[in-house]
């Protein structure tokens, strides 16, 4: 077991540091985006809309579609909740698809917002599950989760002393700290880690074990459509067979309708004329604010009606009838991707991923810092060639990966505005710092490449609200002015994670000289090169 | 720390035996995996105990366990042999019993 925990955490312990970090990272991604995309300051005193003003948005979205795109085969409709946002049209038609966005009171085109183009906090959410490696990738993520379970159950079986090992933590003697700060941070995050892993599997369940749902459904392409309805199928009484049918269709009425049904805001209208089926209409509310409905699972609701007669056709509402096989997927996506809680347990998870990545380096750590006092020679002659690569590998996947996230920041504000492909070119910012990282930790040695890298990784922290006033003329006090609390989140957050590097980096520099002199004066002299 | 002792053949060997291990936990773990949920989930449906659908649902969502459990058993045997003979014999009897359900359903 213990050769197990060993062998399996260094060798996943590498790529899971990363997906751990960016996980934590996406935790944001919605701020992240919105930060990238550096829109101009809207001005404060932004004020919700009347339902009335609302209703003639929609009014002039409709006239607008109905002038430009009358034939198309589906109209999505986006309607503003604040004043200075625009009614968003779609379109899709058969000569392309048709994109606008409308004033509110005059129903006139807007001029398109100057905006980066870029792929935002989703990089980060793309890269935690599939490496941006698509189908490859999503496998590897797999493998490396299923052996960090592993690692997980073998990990409480080695540190069988791991409960009351919690309460030990001897700083500064080397090995031992770091043995301690291990089995701490690991306690700390046990419950956290199991879940987040296992949801993590859970979340894409038929993808990556789908021989159950052969095995019942077939092997077609529609399996697991059969699956899902079967599993989802309601009981019909939600949906009232005898609602009064509206005479004549009037969109902005049906969504008088839809509003009465619903408990958020209505924010999307999507009318679809599908050939050869009857065209619907369909209401969807809001997002409801997490913190406040105190569920688990909060999935917009939507109303759907005929096109033609405007009867009632579905109504998807968190109806407590539902079965309890149906609710149990969505709550395990939600446990995931915290779509609960509100910022609250956005923050929670993500200091606990933040914890649960220190926990996975240290193990990492602690297997060098090991191997340095006594050598294992695992590989006979190659053992302190393989010992340096481990090293290496050691600082690219803790201050490497956190260095590519914080550079694909710095990417997104100095890349120039008019760039064929721009957001992937983020994304290579991003991979090439990473790579830059493993070679610069291959050439120095390990103590050298953890010092250069930490601060390095700090004053790119410290140094992002200074980019961004150079760059968009935007900064810190003008969005906390403004009431823009996530953008300044992001920057207040990108600095105070800056000093807690700087003061891991001034600590290990300390020790090291400490440790130094304690050699000199015992008469050795030899300077071993090591990060204790 | 043993790896000093040995012969250059008993290292050859003892390799060998790792990756052997490494193969049957990861491969012929989710082999064993696939094979044990499928046939739960035939059996829940086939003993009545729940429709098709929640079925698939549990069985699959007890694999990731499951598999954690055969990857930690396939290293925690000493014996090889041992796992590599529980290992085919379990699959030959559940592929059996799939085959078997299948026939019925």
């Amino acid at each position: 077991m213990s050769w197990l925990h060993t062998w399996c955490g260094l060798v996943c312990g590498w790529l899971l540091c990363a997906i751990f970090l960016t996980g934590s990272i996406s935790v944001f991604r919605e701020s992240i985006t919105l930060w990238m995309q550096g829109l101009p300051l809207e001005g404060s005193g932004q004020q919700a809309l009347s339902p009335q003003e609302r209703l003639q948005a929609l009014r002039l979205a409709e006239q607008h579609l109905s002038k430009t795109a009358p034939d198309a085969s589906i109209w999505r409709i986006g309607l503003p909740l604040h004043t200075g946002d625009g009614v968003k049209v779609f379109a899709r038609a058969q000569d392309g698809d048709l994109q606008a966005s409308l004033d509110v009171q005059t129903g006139e085109v807007l001029p398109e917002p100057a905006t980066r183009q870029t792929e935002g906090g989703r990089h980060f959410m793309s890269f935690h599950y599939s490496l941006q490696g698509g189908i490859a990738g999503f496998w590897v993520v797999g493998l490396v989760s299923m052996c960090m379970l592993v690692a997980l159950v073998s990990g409480v079986i080695v540190h069988r002393r791991i409960f009351q090992d919690f309460f030990t933590f001897r700083p500064g003697k080397g090995q031992r700290s770091w043995l301690d700060a291990h089995n701490a941070s690991a306690v700390l995050t046990l419950p956290f880690l199991f879940m987040i892993v296992y949801t993590g599997l859970a979340h894409f369940y038929t993808s990556y074990m789908p021989w159950p749902l052969q095995s019942l459904y077939g092997q077609d392409r529609s399996a697991y459509s059969r699956y899902e309805s079967e599993l989802n199928a309601r009981s019909e009484a939600n949906t009232p067979s005898n609602a009064p049918a509206i005479a004549v269709v009037d969109l902005v009425s049906l969504a008088q309708q839809a509003q009465s049904l619903l408990t958020e805001p209505v924010v999307g209208v999507v009318v679809q004329r599908p050939e050869g089926a009857p065209a619907t209409i369909r209401f969807t509310e809001g997002k409801p604010d997490t913190a406040v409905t105190r569920r688990m699972v909060n999935s917009a609701n939507s109303v759907t009606f005929d096109a033609v007669d405007g009867q009632l056709l579905q109504l998807s509402a968190n109806s407590p009838s539902s079965s309890f096989a149906s609710d149990t997927y969505p709550v395990i996506s939600a446990l995931h991707l915290v779509t609960f809680g509100g910022w609250a347990m956005k923050w929670l998870y993500f200091v606990l991923g933040l914890v649960g990545t220190a926990m996975i380096a240290s193990g990492s750590i602690l297997f060098a810092v090991k191997r340095r006092a006594r050598s294992g020679h695992e590989w006979g002659a190659a053992t302190p060639s393989l010992y340096r690569c481990i090293d290496a590998l050691n600082v690219a996947a803790l201050a490497g990966s956190a260095l590519a996230s914080i550079a694909y920041l710095y990417g997104n504000r100095l890349l120039p505005l008019v760039l064929e492909a721009r957001s992937s070119w983020e994304i290579r910012v991003f991979f090439a710092v990473w790579v830059l990282s493993l070679l610069h930790a291959l050439l120095r040695t390990a103590r050298q490449a953890w010092r250069e890298q930490l601060w390095m990784l700090a004053l790119l922290c410290l140094g992002l609200p200074l980019l961004n006033v150079m760059t968009t003329g935007q900064h810190l006090l003008l969005y906390l002015a403004q009431g823009d609390g996530q953008r300044a989140g992001l920057e207040l957050t990108c600095m105070a994670l800056g000093l807690l590097v700087a003061w891991g980096a001034w600590r290990h520099e300390k020790s090291q000289r400490s440790k130094n002199m304690a050699q000199l004066r015992a008469g050795r002299g030899v300077v071993s090169g090591g990060l204790t | 720390m043993k790896a000093a002792a040995m012969t250059k053949a008993q290292t050859r060997h003892h390799r060998w035996a790792v990756l052997l291990r490494v193969l049957m936990a990861t491969l012929g773990g989710y082999a064993l995996t696939a094979l044990t949920c499928a046939v739960l989930a035939q059996v829940l449906v086939a003993v009545g105990a729940m429709q098709r659908a929640p079925a698939v649902l549990l069985s699959t969502l007890l694999s990731f366990v499951l598999y954690t459990a055969v990857a930690l058993w396939a290293f925690h045997v000493r014996s090889l042999l041992r796992v590599m003979a529980w290992m085919a014999g379990s699959a030959v009897l559940l592929t059996a019993a799939l085959q078997a359900l299948k026939g019925v359903a």
